[in-house]
This record gives C-alpha cells, sequence and structure tokens, in this order.
C-alpha cells in the first residue's frame, strides 16, 4: 500500500486521471473500512465533544475518522510514554551492591507522561507535593491497591 | 491494568476523612470525562503498559477531550472559511494535518500535495487496516439526555388557530377583542380578567372621611362603569370656553403658630428636665459639658485677657434671645476654668 501510494504521488504532478484515482483511493477506502472497524473510543463520545466544538455533520463516517485519528494520537503518546519508561527501566543502577533487583513492571508515571506530552505542544506539570495537609509526609490510612 | 493509589515520589492526596479520592474534572461533563477514562486504559492497554497511576490516566483522558474539541473546532473554521457550515471530509484532514504538523507527517512540505493522500490519511489507514481492532467495552448511551418537554396547555390556547409560522413555544396570543377597536356595549364578551380599569374614583378617595378610601364599592360592573365616567375627573369633558363663577377660596383664619413647646411637652416632662421657653426655642437643662480647653487657644487667651479687663459680657453677648442657653453653659465652663486655673495646663 506505501509504495503503491508513493507511485500516486508521483503520478498526480502529471494531472493524469489514473493519478486522481490513485490519490482518492486511499481515502475512498479509508472511508469505506471505516464502518467496519470500530475504534476504542465510542461514536457517541466524540459525536457530543464535536458537537460542543460546533462541528455538525450527519455523516457518520466523519465520526469514526476523528475517533481513529484521536486513538492514534493518544497510542503515540502512549507509545512514547513507554519508550520513555523502558529507557528509566534499562538505565544502570547507581548502586551495585543493591540486593532489590530491578523493578521491570511497565508502569505509567506522570514524569514519563509530561515528557512524552511535551513534544507533541502538551505541557503537563505535576506539582512535587502538597503542602496543605497536616498529613504530609505520613503513609495514609488507607491506599486503593 | 491495575491502579495503583498514589505516585511513590509524592503525597497522595488526602480529603476530609482521610481517604484517597481520585482527581476528577470539576466540570459539569463527568459522565465524558469517565468514559474517555475508560477508553485511554483500553488503549494504554493495547500499547503494552501493565500497571499505571490514577492521575496519568485522568490526565491523558482530559487530553483526549481536548484533542477532539480542537479537531472539530478546527474542521468548523475551514468549512467556515469555505463559505460552508457543514463539515466536509477535506475539512478534517485540514484539521488533522495542522495539529499534526507540530510533529511533521509525510508529504507536509509539498504545499501542493493532495489531501486525499496526505500523510495523515495514510496514518490512518494504517491503524485502521493493520492495527489490532480495540473495541470499546461496552456501549454507552448516547448523551447528553434531554428530558421530553411537557407543553403547557391552558385555556386560552384551546381556541387558538395554529399558525405554521410561529412556534409552540411562544405564548398564546391574546383575546382579539382586547386589541380590536369595538363598542364598548360588548361587554359580555370581553372576560373581565384582562381588561383591568382603574375602579376607584379620586373623588370619592377624598370624600370619604375615617374610612379607607381605596376600599372598592359594592356596585356591579355596568353601575361602576358609569359612574366612573360621571365621576372620574380624568373621564370628565372638558369645560367649554366662556366665564365661570369660580368659588370662593377660603382662607384659613390666622390661628396660633404651632408651638414646639407645646407638641413637645409630654416629652420634655418625662424626661425630667426644666423646661424654658423663649420664642419657640426650646431649651432643657442639659448635663453640662465639660471642655478641656487649651491655654493656646485664642478663645481661652482673649477670655482671660477680657477678665481682666471687665469686658467678658460683650464677646457673649450677640443675640441675646437665641444664645440665652449658650450663655449660661459658657459661663459655667468659665467659673470652672477661673476657679481652676492651674488645670488649664493640662490638656
Amino acid at each position: 500500500m506505501m509504495s503503491g501510494s508513493g507511485n500516486s504521488s508521483g503520478a498526480a504532478s502529471t494531472a493524469g486521471a489514473d493519478g486522481r484515482h490513485d490519490d482518492d483511493a486511499a481515502l475512498t477506502e479509508l472511508l469505506s473500512s471505516l464502518m467496519d472497524y470500530t475504534p476504542t473510543i465510542p461514536d457517541e463520545l466524540v459525536e457530543h465533544y464535536l458537537g460542543r466544538s460546533g462541528f455538525n455533520c450527519p455523516d457518520l463516517r466523519l465520526t469514526r475518522l476523528v475517533a481513529v485519528a484521536t486513538q492514534k494520537f493518544i497510542s503515540d503518546i502512549a507509545s512514547d510514554a513507554l519508550q520513555h519508561s523502558k529507557a528509566r527501566v534499562a538505565a544502570p543502577i547507581k548502586d551495585n551492591k543493591s540486593k532489590q533487583p530491578k523493578d521491570k513492571r511497565l508502569v505509567l508515571t506522570m514524569e514519563d507522561l509530561s515528557k512524552a506530552l511535551r513534544e507533541y505542544g502538551v505541557n503537563l506539570k505535576h506539582p512535587e507535593y502538597f503542602a496543605d495537609s497536616p498529613l504530609t509526609g505520613t503513609d495514609p490510612p488507607t491506599r486503593e491497591e | 491494568m491495575t491502579y495503583g493509589g498514589g505516585d511513590a515520589a509524592r503525597e497522595p492526596q488526602l480529603d476530609s476523612q482521610n481517604t484517597l479520592k481520585p482527581r476528577i474534572s470539576t466540570t459539569t461533563n463527568q459522565f465524558g470525562h469517565a468514559v474517555s477514562r475508560i477508553s485511554v486504559t483500553q488503549i494504554l492497554e493495547a500499547t503494552g503498559f501493565e500497571h499505571s497511576y490514577r492521575r496519568p490516566i485522568d490526565a491523558l483522558a482530559d487530553v483526549l477531550l481536548r484533542y477532539i474539541s480542537h479537531v472539530g473546532k478546527l474542521s468548523v473554521s475551514y468549512a467556515n472559511m469555505s463559505g460552508r457550515i457543514q463539515c466536509n471530509v477535506f475539512d478534517v484532514i485540514l484539521a488533522l494535518e495542522e495539529i499534526a504538523s507540530v510533529h511533521g507527517f509525510a508529504g507536509q512540505s509539498d504545499p501542493n500535495h493532495s489531501l486525499s493522500s496526505s500523510g495523515v490519511v495514510l496514518d490512518l489507514w494504517r491503524v485502521v487496516g493493520k492495527e489490532r481492532e480495540v473495541p470499546f467495552a461496552g456501549s454507552i448511551a448516547r448523551f447528553p439526555v434531554t428530558r421530553s418537554r411537557q407543553v403547557e396547555t391552558s385555556q386560552d390556547t384551546e381556541n387558538e388557530v395554529e399558525w405554521g409560522h410561529i412556534p409552540d413555544w411562544l405564548p398564546s396570543f391574546p383575546d382579539p377583542s382586547t386589541y380590536t377597536n369595538n363598542s364598548v356595549s360588548n361587554e359580555s364578551s370581553v372576560p373581565r380578567k384582562q381588561m383591568e380599569r382603574p375602579h376607584f374614583s379620586f373623588r370619592k378617595f377624598f370624600s370619604v372621611n375615617g374610612s379607607d378610601g381605596l376600599a372598592p364599592s359594592g356596585n356591579t360592573n355596568v353601575e361602576r362603569e358609569n359612574e366612573m365616567v360621571q365621576r372620574n375627573p380624568y373621564l370628565v369633558p372638558p369645560l367649554p370656553h366662556r366665564e365661570r363663577q369660580v368659588s370662593d377660596m377660603t382662607i384659613p383664619s390666622e390661628r396660633k403658630a404651632v408651638s414646639v413647646f407645646e407638641t413637645f411637652a409630654p416629652v420634655i416632662e418625662a424626661s425630667g428636665g426644666e423646661i424654658v421657653e423663649e420664642r419657640g426655642v426650646i431649651s432643657s437643662k442639659r448635663p453640662a459639658v465639660r471642655f478641656r480647653i487649651g491655654v493656646g487657644t485664642k478663645s481661652m487667651s482673649k477670655m482671660l485677657s477680657l477678665r481682666d479687663t471687665g469686658m467678658k459680657e460683650d464677646l457673649w453677648t450677640v443675640k441675646e434671645e437665641e444664645m440665652d442657653s449658650k450663655k449660661r453653659r459658657a459661663e459655667m465652663i468659665l467659673k470652672e476654668s477661673m476657679e481652676k486655673p492651674n488645670e488649664l495646663a493640662q490638656l
């Protein structure tokens, strides 16, 4: 598919009918396959928030297109955060005498997420600590596991 | 995926009951935020994360909703720039390209690149065609849910003609007879509630002695109307132009000027003060106000000098009638100051 699209972009400059057909092929195929694909983000949610922005389109395929684009956006951020988290785990330990095994769990933390989002233009700053509670510095009595 | 209670490096947020509570958005669309949180969790799981803390998921859910709103806003702006109000697939592609221009996509440098085969479309095609489909867990209803509004029907709307161009939610028209120019005789067709006329006449109001002038009379509607026409000074026909006998004005006889003393006599007696009447000026003996007058003030120095010369009376008697009480008070102060000259230095 990628090579075919490369040829079509070269043929588009000649303004041939075949080139135009190939140009539209990607889009038409995408739109036709959207009805078979169920994005992770539900249609109702996307429709509601698009409606709040003034987006008015009765075609469901456009809604699905936006849903797929959003899903791709979030998954790109997640994969970047995963890379950051893996890099952190793979970093050499300073203390060689440590008997504790490296934590190989892949956990999404705010640090990794903020680093990943910075590349996409989203500034996420998490405050270090909250000092307005008298229990600051002590273990909380309950912890959700 | 498991949820962590909080970051290890940071203190968790505690509320009044000392229980951990998730930081949810304080806006009204908490339902949308909750649904997007589920979607984010599914996407993270598909990406490869096994565990996560609560706050990054909330942050990503917020980012997701903002992204959707941003794409919608950009698409609408592109549609409006082209003179349309309904969005096109190319409006959406242009919006996605604008967002992706920060990161870069294939074919971005070419200004004449076709929208149908832009890098954005190809990326999406890859997602749809190749990646494993992860449908949303569960199903949600169409939201926001609006309650069906019950249209209020009153008696007025029963006989109303249904106009096609006037929406139903507007109030009904008033009775046509209220605004059409008909004679006064058709009172029966006009319901009394809609026509409110003044029910009292000014003459009646002022002629009644000792009773509430605003109380309506017990007449029937017809009689009342005739009365109104006859007695209401505003409805009386204007006077024709001719000489008229005007009643003589009765000048009230001269009576004694109202004495303030007489009016406030009981009050003064109750307070137990001395009453001195001086041409309407009430004065009662009040407790003396002790003034501490400085040595350097003019009045005191003048007073002292006058004391020596013996002309103190001239200073105080400006108008004898009005200043009588004040004079008495001042004399008292003067006596005290003369008796205790040492205290003058103290302030």
